[in-house]
């Protein structure tokens, strides 16, 4: 992906930054791609980093929120990981060691292994607990379609976004011109499709799960909290989740093989 | 207390006539680790492995950051003037891949193994230069990899069945030793002085901290989950080779046929027990 066809970043809703760039993966003898995207939220104070991104990301993704700092006048007084995981937290050193004011916050175990130098600035939070970066909060809430059992999601009060990094997981084509897009402005994208393959892939375990009670967890979380925008890390944006829910469930439940159905399908070297 | 404070040393193990060595870093356990129960206590490896030949040494994951100097001081003292492949066995955490950047740096590096490209997922550390970077080799679902350049070592790997993320396994033929990422990785121990290989004297793992340790940690899902077919994907590992030790990516190695035995039976019990409550 060279930098001119990068159509990020893209400022979603005033003050929700979408950074990053597409990640291109092979499957099947054709390419895909994916997202490990990084959001900037924005308050009337100071702003906080959603993701710290993927390692091959990194060059692009500290140009593009050095600049949207420069433009705003905003500190970055925080970064968030949903997880421990390199697609989503790999730069977490280059953030901290760019901005010596910002903190790391959310579950921060494992970090003093792999960023040692910055265990000072981790500050745990835990789900419920929440930062006010001036005209809006961000809350730390429960994470309902996980892999590592530290993950956290994140929602912001004033835009209504939900932060649900690997929740929400799905590929889409680069020849289509679905890059940068939100999931409602594409049309031909089979975002159950590729929910599936995406959740078989990544989210194995729901191979093996009934996901209904997971979907339903879903969508009392989505009411209780009045998100109005969902922000995953690897799927497009969700603007409409009415019209868009429906499918990212459908494609989770497809992948359910069920106890006595024999092997899970073939399942790729693809996507993390 | 700082992790650079902590009780943090390498042990080194030779086995198999010194054709592989157990590099395994040890740390205190605590709150911060969320490898292990927040309530743990104790001490736990780790682990690296050094598959050896005289031309040509492979080394499974890299290791934590927080033990880089140690850990590339033995590599690079081990492999001597060899060249090295990486296998990287879950390429997206970082206990796979937080050092191999350091290794490309001090030794010839040949090749990278990883489920993806894996020069793209390294490198990623405030004050790293991005090396010269290798090759680097997508590998298949299931293929066997030459340790020696005359392909006389060979080195079966594929995707675990039982996993939570892109996960390979890796048995080496020459030793009998399976290599498995973050499944059997509950052993721990009290006190600092290890040891750090378990073999049938030393074991008292219980399997109600085996059940503890997958349903409690990054296996939580199992308790959703139908498991037979992962119970029997299991099993069938172990039938289709002969492992005389199983080799985690922390935690202690398990050592000899009837403590690994022991283990693949607790470790399905857990899978049907959990299938059983779902």
């Amino acid at each position: 992906m060279t930098a001119e066809r990068n159509p990020l970043p893209r400022e979603l809703r005033p003050g929700i930054v979408w950074l990053g760039d597409c990640w291109e993966v092979p499957f099947r003898g054709t390419t895909l791609h994916s997202y490990n995207s990084v959001y900037l939220v924005e308050g009337e104070r100071c702003a906080l980093l959603v993701e710290a991104g993927h390692p091959q990301d990194l060059d692009v993704i500290q140009a593009q929120l050095e600049a949207r700092l420069a433009a705003t006048g905003l500190a970055l007084s925080y970064v968030f990981a949903t997880h421990q995981e390199t697609p989503h937290s790999a730069g977490i050193g280059r953030v901290l060691s760019s901005y010596p004011s910002a903190q790391l916050v959310g579950d921060v175990r494992d970090y003093h292994f792999v960023f040692p130098e910055y265990e000072d600035r981790f500050r745990p939070m835990r789900v419920g607990e929440s930062l006010d970066l001036g005209g809006t909060k961000f809350s730390i809430v429960e994470a309902v379609i996980k892999d590592l059992p530290s993950t956290q999601w994140g929602f912001d009060a004033s835009s209504r976004t939900l932060f649900p990094g690997d929740g929400f997981a799905f590929a889409h084509y680069h020849d289509a011109g679905m890059c940068g897009r939100f999931a409602e402005e594409v049309v031909a994208l089979p975002i159950a499709e590729m929910t599936a393959r995406f959740a078989e892939n990544a989210l194995y375990w729901t191979t093996f799960t009934p996901m209904d009670p997971f979907v339903a967890r879903l969508e009392a979380l989505i009411a209780r909290c009045g998100i109005e925008m969902i922000a995953p890390t690897h799927g497009l944006p969700i603007g409409d989740i009415e019209a868009t829910l429906p499918a990212i469930a459908e494609g989770l439940r497809a992948c359910y093989v069920g106890p006595d159905a024999g092997d899970p399908p073939y399942v790729d070297n693809y996507l993390t | 207390m700082r992790v650079s404070d902590a009780i943090t040393t390498l042990s080194s193990r030779h086995v198999g006539g010194g054709k592989l060595v157990i590099l395994s870093c040890i740390d205190a356990i605590d709150a911060r680790d969320s490898r292990f129960a927040t309530s743990a206590r104790g001490y736990a490896p780790t682990n690296s492995y050094l598959l050896v030949e005289d031309d040509r040494s492979l080394l499974i994951d890299t290791g934590l950051r927080a033990h880089c100097g140690r850990l590339v001081e033995a590599v690079t003292e081990l492999v001597g003037r060899s060249r090295l492949a990486i296998l990287h066995t879950r390429l997206g955490e970082y206990e796979s891949v937080c050092n191999t950047a350091a290794l490309i740096d001090a030794i010839d590096v040949e090749v990278l193994y990883g489920n993806q490209h894996a020069a793209t997922w390294i490198g990623f550390h405030p004050d790293e230069r991005r090396p010269a970077m290798p090759r680097s080799h997508r590998l298949a679902t299931e293929e066997t990899l030459a340790v020696d350049e005359d392909g006389q070592r060979c080195l079966d790997v594929f995707m675990a069945r039982l996993r939570l993320l892109p996960t390979f396994w890796a048995f080496d033929r020459l030793t009998g030793t399976l290599f498995t990422s973050d499944m059997f990785s509950y052993v721990t121990r009290a006190r600092d002085d290890g040891p750090w290989v378990i073999g049938a004297d030393d074991d008292d793992t219980a399997f109600e901290a085996v059940e503890q340790h997958l349903l409690t940690g990054r296996y939580w899902w199992l308790s959703h989950a139908h498991t037979e077919q992962l119970a029997e994907a299991l099993e069938a590992v172990f039938a289709r080779y002969d492992v005389s030790r199983i080799a985690p990516g922390y935690g202690c190695v398990l050592e000899g046929r009837e403590v690994v035995r022991r283990h693949v039976a607790m470790v399905a019990s857990v899978l049907r027990a959990s299938r059983a409550a779902s």
